[in-house]
């Protein structure tokens, strides 16, 4: 029985030889590649609600070093939850004649904490062909074998490659006992599902030649472009925890029952929190309080042992301990808000710039919880419970502007975090300078930040020195020439949060002078946008990112000028219009004072190809405006 | 060997100057009284609490304290062992500072003798309450073991009760054999945060001898050295031992400056190498402590010279160039091309060949001292005179020379000597020409190792320089106001290697131009690289037009710096307090010739000016001159010499000020 599954999952043809032979690539695969994935299985076999076996065999030619570096090693993960069974791996030559078999002790075996900051008892193994190089091009073969106890994940599948690496053939094959339910959703053109009921019922994905993608500059998010499979199950079982993610609803359930019970706090908590709180009269005014006092008082440990990836450490611990992960603090924070009569709800959510659930699967594709604390009669406010200095309420591009999965005792809801628009994020800037006879200029600039905007500045505000704060600064306002001789920041909390900049400058040659001339560009604090490589036509939908393209920047500059002089040239007011936004400049002179105002407002998204010479013209224009020089003459 | 005290050290007043080092010799008695702080582990007062928290300091924490304590002493099993008690004391300022309440204490695993063992692990965390400190201990479940790999191990361990504001402590001892490593870590008294006081101490037995060097830019605030009675278990009760400490107070963060070579260079530290093992009854084991000693040590070593006798299959490969050659020059580079194809670099570096230098050929695989010595082997079995040259890469810092040290080296190249010449190679990159060290390997001087008698330290400085030529051809077209004309560029030494390493291909460069200059319609792009075994060329070409160039119905204004324009001044930082190394010496040359359009003449030209560098240092042209309707600039910067001083600095700021201003200055065209 062993035997006949080995030999299904190997599922070679005869040809085998062939297959890790140079020759059988097709030659359109070679296109742009520096490995060619010749056959890649994953096989799924779903023994229980509570077990799985999982197989894997990729087979691949690396065609030069590029290609050695991302695919002669492989990674396997396990834990507490995954054993690995077996792991194998032979080297072929170019003929396909094999030269090498993987060794034990060309095993590694690392403690994933060495990967990052964590308290793990997730491990890696890493196999390597020994020490001898091989000559390009050479295939390597890895298979190996998993036993999962982690039923909360079934494994998503895609035949794409990042990484100039072209696929032959790749297959994602899931077995399912008759008992149970199996889901799963096929994503941006993925491969349709082949569904085998005989004996054994088999669902299988295959695709195969597909070339090697070339980068893209607007390139589509992933979840938007990359084909993909994702599998869930309905019912399962971990560590005695029964679960099923049939529903959002049911997912709810799951989080909640697996947390249930562990928001008890000290007494001494409480009578503290009694005394922070007394005398509070909204909800608003507690949620805040609370939320700036646990800042205080707490820092983000990431712990992830066992079970503990998904079950909070308990409120009790947090308090006495004063660290979490994010699970553990927004339990904590949630424990503390109860105190006060306070009802808010862990929510989970998949963080980061751009990430994104896919809302009509209910499956684990989170890794983060936030709270969220709904207001009678008002905006419900959300807390993000792992940073010290976040503002009560803001999310940003970290959570914000997407599904996050709510939950309360009732089960899961599927909801939506707040988004921030172009209008949100602005940058408002004044700048007076006053510019000297030898072409210098002592100049302040007053700046506020808000939205999405504000979190760069506010990062710096609070993390880093005065020194590297200064750094940040002349960096960021890329003028050469300038100092900087006082700077000021204030990172204003209440309602939607602000960055307030005040900077004083001395910029050496202000104004380039020739002769009897003067040349002063007054943009000179303006962002320039970045030109892509034009050439291609293109033929893919763009994206500019809203994370970075939504925004507005609304600038004025006066500049006291030096007595007697006349403008020989000057700037014509400007304004430009797309799809993508709007941009307006204007001088005006008046009397020995010039005052120069600037406005750009853009709206990131998804664009058809289409568009795309617009957008070419668009930055164009706008950055040759930014280049506008004014030219004055002494009299 | 009698133990008394002299103290060696260069003027401390000139530290601001040079980096200073101190050279340690045990022979003598020397205490120095200073205002001294011995606080207690668990006990911190009010006052301590407080430190900090006045307005003016911004790191995001200080170190209140932070010391050391070195032992020696026998053990049953695993011989001579080293114990090290590391109290560090924390003031957490910032939120950001949070996350240094999570310690991760990293140690390496192997073989019983081998293995490093942490123990006694303590932590403790102050906190203001009602007024007064209030301390909280940490528990052992908060201490986390976890084995990252086969050689290392790291204990986590989180504090409890941290905030903004708190006072961290903790403490563990250290066990480190010395079969796993004869000498103490290097200490360093300085940073990334500030440090109030670094205090190292150690008491060394008799029987070993230590050569301490210190470095760094910092004085010592007390530097104490004793003779003790101590007892390692070795001797009996009373052995003779030498104790030291030494103090910095006050030492601000280290901050990293552009052009340097290595923070080592400038950090203030004190390192250890063993010179001597005296153990009773055994014979007393001598170290490099002399260049001689360092010559001798390389030279008897298994991984070093005696890689280097001759064998088999490298007669076999020098017989076959033999038959090709008897140049010597020719034979040289049959040898370095042979070794360059056949063995390639696995980007490990240090001066031993670990498996030997045969098993990496079998490999076709190994690091760089594995390639090199290879080189030497293959070079001298030509009949050339080849001796390998060991050195220290710019990351690793300085070889001082008043310093022998074995330790200071990790990379290792060749040197050949054909008549009058002598050669550099370094066959570890294929980018790479006979004379042309990596830019990582330019680091001052380097040791001949011969393979008899003493060695010698020779220049690593290079014939080749970082060099750019820029020609501009082109004309104003009277009808549309555009500019345009052609572009050659040549870059040649230094800087054709940094093209060739960065560039996988021509046409990918192609790319890269249009994409650098997105306000210039260019074509007829060609790249051509005209590299060969002596030297670097890289030659580039296209046709270009400008078109938005600032003018009204009157004037035209344009930047005749139309390439090799400098607009942003690379010394940005006021003034500085170490050197500034270029790497190599560097040559840039920029001219154009431009035909101003019919009907317009110049009304004004930027001024032609020289800037020199006191001591000959360097020099840059701004030449322009207008006859008829054609325009002329050229513009030169030459920086004669690899490494400024901190005295240098300002006039060298003043330099490159002035390149930036001329390059910024446009010529005014008018209407005639």
């Amino acid at each position: 029985m062993i035997c006949f599954g080995l030999l299904l999952v190997a599922g070679l043809p005869a040809a085998a030889q062939a297959e890790r032979s140079i020759a059988s690539i097709p030659v359109a695969l070679l296109a742009n590649a520096d490995a060619v994935v010749r056959y890649d299985e994953t096989s799924f076999e779903i023994l229980s609600k509570s077990q799985a076996r999982l197989r894997r065999r990729l087979v691949v030619t690396v065609l030069n070093e590029n290609g050695e570096r991302d695919h002669a090693q492989l990674y396997v993960r396990y834990d507490k939850f995954t054993k690995i069974v077996s792991l194998e791996g032979t080297v072929y030559d170019s003929a396909g004649k094999p030269v090498y078999k993987l060794k034990n002790a060309d095993i590694h075996d690392y403690g994933y904490g060495a990967f990052s900051d964590m308290i793990t008892d997730a491990r890696l193994k890493i196999a390597e062909f020994g020490k001898k190089r091989i000559p390009y091009p050479y295939t390597v073969e890895f298979s190996y074998e998993t036993r999962e106890r982690n039923m909360m994940f079934y494994p998503s599948w895609t035949p794409e490659y990042t990484n100039r690496t072209a696929v032959e053939r790749a297959a994602f094959r899931v077995k399912v006992p008759d008992d149970m339910d199996f889901r799963f959703k096929i994503l941006n053109e993925a491969p349709e599902v082949e569904k085998s009921t005989g004996k054994e019922t088999w669902y299988t994905w295959t695709a195969g030649n597909r070339q090697a993608l070339a980068e893209e500059v607007y390139g589509l998010p992933e979840r938007q472009r990359q084909p993909m499979v994702l599998t869930a199950p309905s019912t399962f079982e971990i560590q005695g925890y029964n679960g099923d993610f049939t529903s959002w609803g049911d997912f709810g359930k799951f989080y909640s029952s697996l947390n249930r019970n562990r928001d008890v706090l000290p007494e001494k908590t409480i009578t503290e929190l009694k005394a922070l709180t007394a005398g509070l009269q909204t909800d608003e005014e507690k949620i805040r309080t609370v939320y700036e006092w646990m800042q205080s008082r707490t820092r983000y440990v990431s712990i992830q042992l066992g079970i503990g990836g998904w079950q909070t450490i308990d409120a009790q611990t947090v308090a006495t301990k004063g660290y979490g992960d994010c699970k553990a603090l927004t339990n904590y924070y949630i424990a503390l808000l109860r105190q006060v009569g306070v009802t808010a709800y862990p929510t989970l959510i998949k963080a980061g710039s751009g990430a994104e659930i896919i809302p009509d699967f209910p499956s684990n594709q989170f890794n983060h919880v936030i709270a969220c604390a709904p207001v009678a009669g008002g905006d419900t406010i959300w807390l993000e419970c792992t940073s010290q200095v976040e503002a009560t309420g803001f999310l940003g591009t970290f959570t914000g502007n997407r599904y996050a999965l709510l939950v309360t005792p009732e089960g899961g809801k599927l909801v939506r975090t707040p988004g921030y628009l172009p209008a949100d994020n602005r940058r408002i800037r004044s700048s007076m300078v006053a510019l000297q006879a030898t072409g210098d200029a002592r100049v302040s600039v007053e700046t506020s930040y808000y939205g999405t905007r504000q979190e760069q500045p506010s990062g710096v505000i609070h993390g880093k020195t005065a020194d590297e704060q200064e750094k940040w600064l002349l960096k960021n306002l890329g003028i050469s020439g300038a100092d900087l001789t006082a700077f000021a920041f204030a990172h204003k909390k209440e309602g939607p949060p602000v960055v307030k900049e005040s900077l004083e400058l001395t910029i050496r040659r202000f104004a380039t002078r020739t002769g009897s001339r003067y040349f002063i560009k007054p943009s000179f604090l303006n962002r320039v946008l970045n030109f892509p490589v034009t050439g291609e036509e293109r033929r893919t939908d763009f994206y500019l990112d809203p994370d970075t393209y939504h925004f507005t920047d609304i600038d004025s500059v006066q500049i006291l000028l030096p007595a007697n002089l006349n403008v020989e040239s000057s700037i014509a007011p400007v304004r430009v219009t797309s799809k993508f936004g709007v941009y307006e400049a204007d001088v005006k002179m008046a009397g020995n004072s010039l005052t120069y105002c600037h406005r750009l407002s853009m709206t990131g998204g998804r664009y058809p190809a289409a568009d795309y010479p617009e957008w070419i013209e668009f930055i164009k224009k706008i950055r040759r405006e930014g280049r506008s020089q004014l030219v004055l003459v002494e009299k | 060997m009698p133990l008394s005290c002299v103290l060696v050290r260069q003027d401390i007043l000139k530290y601001v100057v040079c980096s200073w080092l101190l050279l340690l010799l045990v022979t003598g008695e020397w205490v120095q009284a200073q205002a001294d702080y011995t606080p207690k582990f668990g006990s911190l007062t009010l006052n301590e609490f407080q430190t900090g928290e006045s307005a003016g300091d911004t790191a995001e924490a200080i170190l209140l304290y932070d010391r050391a304590d070195v032992t020696f002493r026998k053990d049953s099993h695993r011989g001579l062992v080293m114990t090290m008690t590391y109290w560090a004391r924390v003031k957490i300022l910032k939120e950001s500072a949070l996350s240094r309440a999570s310690v991760a204490i990293p140690f390496h695993r192997g073989s019983k003798d081998y293995e490093e063992v942490i123990f006694e692990l303590k932590g403790n965390t102050y906190n203001l309450e009602n007024g007064s400190v209030r301390m909280e201990q940490m528990d052992k479940k908060s201490v986390k073991r976890e084995l990252i790999s086969e050689k290392h191990g790291v204990i986590n361990m989180n504090l409890p009760d941290v905030k903004k504001g708190s006072v961290i402590e903790y403490s563990y001892k250290r066990e480190t054999p010395l079969a796993y490593r004869d000498h103490p870590v290097d200490w360093t008294f300085q940073g990334t945060i500030p440090i109030k006081w670094s205090e190292y101490r150690i008491i060394v037995p008799a029987y070993l001898y230590y050569k301490i060097t210190m470095g760094g830019y910092l004085p010592l605030h007390i530097n104490d050295q004793k003779k003790v009675r101590h007892s390692t278990g070795v001797v009996g009760e009373n052995e003779n031992a030498v104790s030291y400490r030494f103090v910095v107070k006050d030492a601000p963060a280290f901050v990293n400056e552009p052009f340097i070579t290595s923070a080592a260079d400038y950090l203030s530290r004190i390192s250890f190498e063993l010179s001597t093992l005296a153990l009773p009854g055994e014979t007393v084991r001598s170290f490099s402590h002399t260049w001689e000693n360092v010559d001798k040590t390389l030279r008897d070593a298994d991984w070093f010279g005696r890689q280097l006798r001759g064998w088999s299959v490298i007669r076999e490969i020098a017989g076959k160039m033999e038959e090709v050659t008897v140049d010597p020059l020719g034979k040289m580079h049959l040898a370095y091309d042979f070794v360059r194809r056949e063995i390639k670099w696995n980007e490990y570096l240090g001066t031993g060949s670990r498996e030997g230098i045969r098993k990496a050929f079998d490999n076709k695989k190994g690091s760089v001292s594995d390639i090199n010595l290879f080189l030497v082997s293959l070079l001298r079995e030509l009949g050339l005179k080849a001796d390998p040259v060991v050195l220290s890469t710019r990351s690793n810092g300085r070889v001082h020379e008043h310093i022998p040290r074995l330790e200071t080296f990790n990379y290792v190249v060749a040197h050949v000597a054909i008549g009058e010449k002598t050669i550099l190679l370094d066959a570890s990159s294929p980018n790479l020409i006979p004379g042309v060290l990596p830019e990582r390997a330019l680091n001052s001087i380097g040791r001949l190792i011969p393979d008899k008698g003493t060695g010698r330290f020779v220049s690593l400085e290079p014939e080749a320089r970082k060099v750019v030529h820029e020609t501009i051809d082109a004309a104003f077209d009277s009808e549309t106001g555009m500019l345009s004309g052609t572009y050659t560029g040549a870059l040649i030494g230094y800087t054709g290697l940094d093209w060739k390493d960065s560039q996988e291909s021509v046409s990918g460069y192609q790319e890269e131009i249009v994409r650098r200059n997105p306000e210039w319609e260019i074509d007829s792009v060609s790249v051509t690289d005209k590299s060969d075994s002596v030297h670097y060329e890289i030659q580039v070409r296209y046709r270009f037009a400008v078109a938005d160039l600032t003018s009204n119905s009157e004037m035209i204004y344009f930047n005749p710096m139309l390439a090799g324009k400098i607009a942003n001044h690379p010394l940005t930082i006021p003034s500085r307090i170490y050197p500034v190394d270029f790497t190599t010496l560097n040559n840039t040359v920029y001219s154009v010739k431009i035909r101003i359009p019919d009907g317009y003449e110049v009304e004004e030209l930027p001024k032609g000016e020289v800037v020199t560098l006191p001591d000959k240092g360097g020099r840059f042209m701004y030449a322009i001159t207008s006859s008829g309707q054609e325009i002329g600039l050229n513009s030169i910067i030459a920086l004669h010499k690899v490494s400024y001083s901190a005295d240098e600095y300002e006039y060298l700021r003043l330099f490159f000020e002035k390149i930036v201003q001329k390059h910024a200055q446009p010529v005014i065209l008018k209407r005639k």
